[in-house]
């Protein structure tokens, strides 16, 4: 079907979601059924949960699917660490001074989770592809051990909010009125960013109104200002005080180099790097980052664009102890590394670094494999079939 | 969204717009006056909200140009849609409200296209009557309507506190456990709703079932944002009259000799941050 299938060889299986827990330098990577964990100062491998033992021997693709960890969320104290699987079970696990996990409770949500992040009082938010946000607590997960029938009824979930869309992402910061209160910003497929009320999400602030394709990624560059980017050709920087939009930026001519006319783009990650005033995107399926200055009156103007080894699957920037970025590459596509870091100099250039630790983790830590266990989620697959940025030959799929 | 190039599906509607005007005026339905036949414009009453109509919409409701939607009203006068009747149908009390709120906008939507362009018709043909014929108060200059999607799109085409009323009258039941996401009065939507209506302003509900009836009284009384009207207030608000008699669905039932419920609220302001 691809070049990638027709091609023969093994590959450290790629990461598609990856997260950065600063206090304990432990890097969680969501790598197909496999939930890892590796420590950054030493690049140990600290925890290794797989989905199913007996995956080795399962070769059909759509059993496995289900079993795709698809997102990592840990509370602020970096005690829990929660991870969601395409099956939509939902594992809660402690995470000990050690920095090893320890799997308390696991319970089926009822649709398939599309974002979750932690609040401040440690409970979890999360979205679902039907559009509903929740908000569910330890008891809530508790309480799966002991139902029957009737409990289960009662004790079924009320949503906080809801858009009648695909939920895409949620944004949990203070309210830019009043900093002690907290709003919780919402992106769907139908083109809305939703700032409501934090918990009493039942008051809507305000719409950021002017993307023309579905919103993919939303990401807050300071407490007042958001940035979202997805399906359409520009990325957008909004004011949460006034949901007015401070910037657009043609995001497309920056990727220009590596976009072929006609295939259309979606911003895969955003990546906030506030104490360089820039803000970096990586777009689905491209081997690269753009990076955008800010200016101090919240203008997005051209960087530079790096080029990496292989697709961008997800990328993160890490404050402590110095500034970098860790993307996470499709290795399943280029048969090469799975991570690459990306450094700033003193001179403000950006360019890639090589890390041992990130070596070991990828040679020692991830698993070594000759197939996908399980295909990568796809973000282009919510544009709509009317989408006047899909072009009529740019409907196959992206070349693998 | 102008001067794009057409999807073919866009042109297929056109094509088929065309030639469904064509058999129109064979029939004489539309112009000068004639109102036009409602057995041409049937479809069946469910569509699917959750799928992807080829629906147009600005891109906010700053970018909305609303002149070809009120030609006559007159434009100086800055006014901004303030009652909307959701899933107007084929737009009994959207016609039923303009006289009596001749000063403000009224705009029926509905997601049904063929409906929708019923409804077009017989405000062409209503307002031509109403200049040439017998006048009526405002003439149905102020009334109009929109093919849309409200459980999607009500921020690209509104701002927050711009409407004052909203009706939801005989909405589809969707009676299975798993439709009720479908259903027009969630909580959650409920939430957006009130993001629209400005303090003080008013929802009303009617249907038929009661099921129906009791979940989205129960759904608004739950809501912080809302207050029920009590049966007095409801007797002393004309609206309420308005779509008990004045809907298609409404009169439908009465023939029928059914039931109607209603139930109407006051949107409370917002609670100070």
């Amino acid at each position: 079907m691809t070049e990638a299938s027709l091609k023969t060889g093994s590959f450290y299986h790629p990461c598609q979601f990856i997260s950065y827990l600063p206090k304990k330098q432990l890097l969680v990577c969501c790598s197909g059924p496999y939930l890892l964990g590796f420590s950054l100062a030493t690049g140990e491998k600290n925890f290794e949960f797989c989905y199913q033992d007996d995956l080795q021997q399962k070769n059909k693709e759509a059993a496995a699917y289900g079993q795709a960890f698809r997102q990592a969320a840990f509370s602020k104290d970096e005690s829990r660490l929660v991870a969601v699987s395409e099956d939509k079970c939902l594992r809660l696990w402690e995470i000990d001074e050690a920095a090893k996990v320890h799997l308390r409770y696991e319970k089926t949500i009822p649709k398939r989770c599309a974002d979750m992040k932690f609040d401040d009082s440690g409970d979890l938010i999360f979205g679902d592809k039907f559009g509903d946000v929740y908000r569910i607590n330890e008891e809530w997960f508790k309480s799966a051990s002991s139902e029957n029938q009737k409990e289960k009824k009662e004790s079924k979930l009320e949503p906080i909010m809801g858009h009648v869309s695909i939920l895409t992402q949620l944004c949990l910061t203070n309210d830019p009125h009043k900093p002690d209160q907290k709003i919780i910003v919402t992106s769907d497929r139908d083109e809305h960013i939703r700032i409501s009320r934090f918990p009493s999400a039942y008051i809507i602030d305000g719409f950021c109104m002017g993307h023309e394709d579905f919103i993919s990624r939303i990401s807050l560059y300071d407490n007042s200002t958001l940035i979202s980017g997805g399906g359409d050709n520009h990325v957008f920087l909004w004011d949460l005080k006034s949901c007015q939009c401070l910037d657009a930026f043609d995001v497309r001519s920056a990727f220009a180099n590596y976009l072929s006319v006609d295939k259309p783009m979606v911003i895969s990650s955003i990546i906030p790097i506030p104490p360089k005033n820039l803000i970096a995107f990586a777009c689905e399926g491209i081997a690269g980052l753009v990076f955008a200055t800010v200016s101090s009156e919240k203008r997005l103007t051209y960087h530079s664009a790096i080029p990496l080894a292989g697709p961008v699957l997800h990328a993160i920037f890490l404050q402590k102890p110095k500034e970098r970025i860790i993307a996470s590459l499709d290795s399943s596509v280029t048969f090469g590394p799975c991570f690459q870091e990306i450094g700033f100099t003193d001179e403000g250039s950006i360019q890639c670094v090589e890390n041992p630790i990130l070596d070991r983790i990828e040679k020692q830590g991830l698993i070594k494999t000759e197939t996908r266990f399980c295909p990568l989620a796809q973000l282009h697959t919510m544009r709509k079939n009317h989408s006047k940025f899909l072009k009529s030959d740019s409907t196959q799929q992206p070349k693998e | 969204m102008a001067a794009e190039q057409k999807t073919p599906g866009q042109i297929q509607r056109e094509e088929e717009e065309a030639r469904k005007k064509m058999k129109r005026l064979a029939k004489g339905g539309g112009i000068e006056g004639r109102l036009p036949m409602k057995r041409l414009f049937r479809q069946r009453a469910h569509a699917n909200v959750l799928s992807d109509h080829e629906l147009e919409y600005p891109r906010s409701p700053a970018e909305m140009d609303w002149t070809p939607f009120y030609p006559d009203f007159p434009e100086d006068s800055g006014k901004k849609v303030e009652i909307v009747d959701i899933g107007c149908g084929y737009g009994g009390l959207t016609v039923a409200l303009g006289p009596h709120f001749q000063d403000s906008l009224v705009l029926g939507m509905e997601i049904r296209m063929q409906v929708t362009d019923y409804l077009k018709e017989k405000i062409q043909a209503i307002r031509y009557r109403a200049e040439h014929e017998e006048p009526v108060v405002g003439g149905y200059k102020n009334i109009s309507v929109l093919r849309m999607n409200c459980q999607k799109f009500l921020p690209n085409f509104f701002e927050k506190g711009q409407l004052t009323k909203m009706f939801f009258c005989f909405p589809d039941p969707h009676f299975k456990a798993r439709k009720h996401k479908n259903r027009i009065v969630t909580s959650t939507l409920a939430s957006e709703y009130a993001y629209f209506i400005q303090p003080h302003g008013r929802l009303y509900t009617i249907t038929d079932v009661e099921e129906l009836h009791l979940w989205m009284a129960e759904t608004l009384d739950k809501h912080s944002l809302f207050r029920r009207l009590s049966k007095e207030e409801e007797d002393a608000d004309i609206c309420v009259a308005l779509m008990t008699n004045e809907t298609e669905e409404g009169k439908k039932v009465a023939r029928n000799g059914g039931k109607k419920f209603t139930a109407c609220y006051e949107r409370l302001p917002d609670p100070a941050k």
